[in-house]
């Protein structure tokens, strides 16, 4: 269970949000719609550990986690927008090097556990490939497959359909709903309504979230 | 020919040093630059403003009043007192290493800096992302200008002829000089396009190496 009290974010003297609380239990898909400009990624950036929010809690199954932009650790997964994959790595590097550098983790079981990924994902003829030669969509799973090789507890996603052709976002969707299935909590940050659709997800509006939460205060 | 068999040992005997400051000044400026660099990205704003003065007087000043203020110069002033070759070899790097630090920064601030979130949320250390993720990618992006600062530092080492190193400069010279000739000259300036070409070559092969990822 994640659970977030009285979270509040001010951002160039712009109080973004103030007081929220939301809970989310394990395994379910959360997906958090508005539209642009009203802190969608900023809050997913907060609960990432990537950005300071100004007051509130965060706890994972029971456990509290840092939100002063400073966490260690890899609790939460991001699969970002632009993906962020190291150009410098092939595929499989990519996935292998967080587990080699932060867990300890020696090449040959660094590689078994990002192979076992890498198939469950169709990207095992991509391995040696380096970010350039991908195309959108296998960039987009070389990033989950990245996060999960760290074996988060939470999944966060921004915007993880944008840019993707019909038969990618398909296949994300069926990753998605696998994840789930193994028990993965993920948050998923997008304006792409059809896809929403397609989730079996808890839909949280942002716009309406963040108005009542601060009528509540 | 003879005349040029005859100088061609003094001439190769002062090309020794040329390299000898070539390449010692390299090994010393390039990390003190990476060290400059992360200075003037520092969070202490009194470090920050130290190497950026640093830098101004290092590139606003002409090189070889440099090598003179530090060789003469501190020994007048009995700061210190610095054999030729370590006066030129200090004001050397000192000065390449800010002008590789300014090449640095500009380096660092090319990368996105989704690549740091990217190993944050991976749980990276800071020293981590820089030695695994930022600098390698750095390297790539700073390979050509550095190139252009390494040829100047091929001709720029003439120079020390001013505190009468014998380098190759000073060799040609003093034949020049010895037997009014402009052969000297000649072969000095062929010695150097043969250095400056195959540094050329070298960082162009590094440059090639490093355009296996985009």
């Amino acid at each position: 269970m994640l659970e977030l009290t009285n979270l509040s974010k001010t951002y160039n003297q712009h109080q973004i949000f103030k007081g929220l609380n939301l809970a989310v239990p394990t395994g379910e898909i959360l997906t958090i719609v508005g539209p642009s400009g009203i802190g969608k990624t900023t809050f997913l950036k907060i609960i990432a550990g990537l950005l300071a929010a100004d007051e509130g809690e965060l706890t994972l199954d029971g456990q509290s986690l840092a939100l002063d932009g400073q966490r260690k650790g890899a609790d939460v997964g991001v699969i970002f927008q632009d993906f962020n994959l190291f150009p410098q790595y092939t595929v499989l590097e990519n996935i292998t090097l967080a587990p080699r550098l932060v867990n300890r983790l020696n090449a040959i079981a660094s590689e078994r556990a990002a192979k076992k990924l890498l198939g469950e994902l169709d990207l095992l003829d991509q391995q040696n490939q380096y970010p350039f030669e991908l195309s959108g969509g296998q960039k987009q799973r070389v990033a989950i497959a990245r996060a999960l090789a760290m074996q988060p507890r939470i999944l966060a996603y921004d915007e993880p359909t944008s840019g993707l052709d019909e038969a990618s976002t398909e296949r994300v969707i069926q990753i998605i709903n696998d994840l789930q299935e193994q028990g993965v909590t993920q948050l998923i940050v997008t304006h792409d309504l059809p896809f929403v659709e397609a989730l079996d997800s808890r839909i949280l509006d942002f716009a309406q979230f963040t108005r009542e939460a601060r009528n509540d205060v | 020919m003879d005349y040029l068999l005859q100088i061609l040992p003094s001439l190769l005997e002062g090309l020794k040093m040329t390299i000898g400051i070539f390449g010692l000044t390299l090994l010393g400026a390039l990390p003190l630059g990476v060290l400059v660099a992360m200075g003037l990205r520092s969070d202490i704003q009194l470090l920050r403003w130290l190497m950026n003065l640093y830098i101004s007087v290092m590139r606003g000043t002409p090189l070889l009043l440099q090598i003179v203020f530090v060789y003469y110069g501190l020994s007048m002033a009995n700061i210190a007192t610095l054999p030729r070759f370590e006066a030129a070899l200090v004001t050397f790097i000192l000065n390449y290493a800010a002008y590789f630090a300014e090449i640095f920064r500009g380096g660092l601030q090319a990368i996105p800096k989704g690549q740091y979130a990217g190993a944050k949320v991976l749980g990276l250390t800071r020293w981590q992302t820089m030695r695994y993720v930022i600098l390698p990618q750095v390297v790539k992006v700073v390979m050509p200008s550095v190139g252009n600062e390494v040829i100047n530092l091929v001709k720029d080492s003439s120079l020390v002829y001013v505190i009468g190193i014998g380098d190759l400069m000073r060799a040609g010279n003093i034949a020049a000089a010895r037997d009014v000739s402009l052969v000297p000259y000649l072969l000095v300036g062929l010695l150097y396009l043969m250095l400056t070409v195959l540094v050329t070559a070298g960082m162009r092969h590094i440059e090639t190496r490093l355009n296996y990822y985009r």
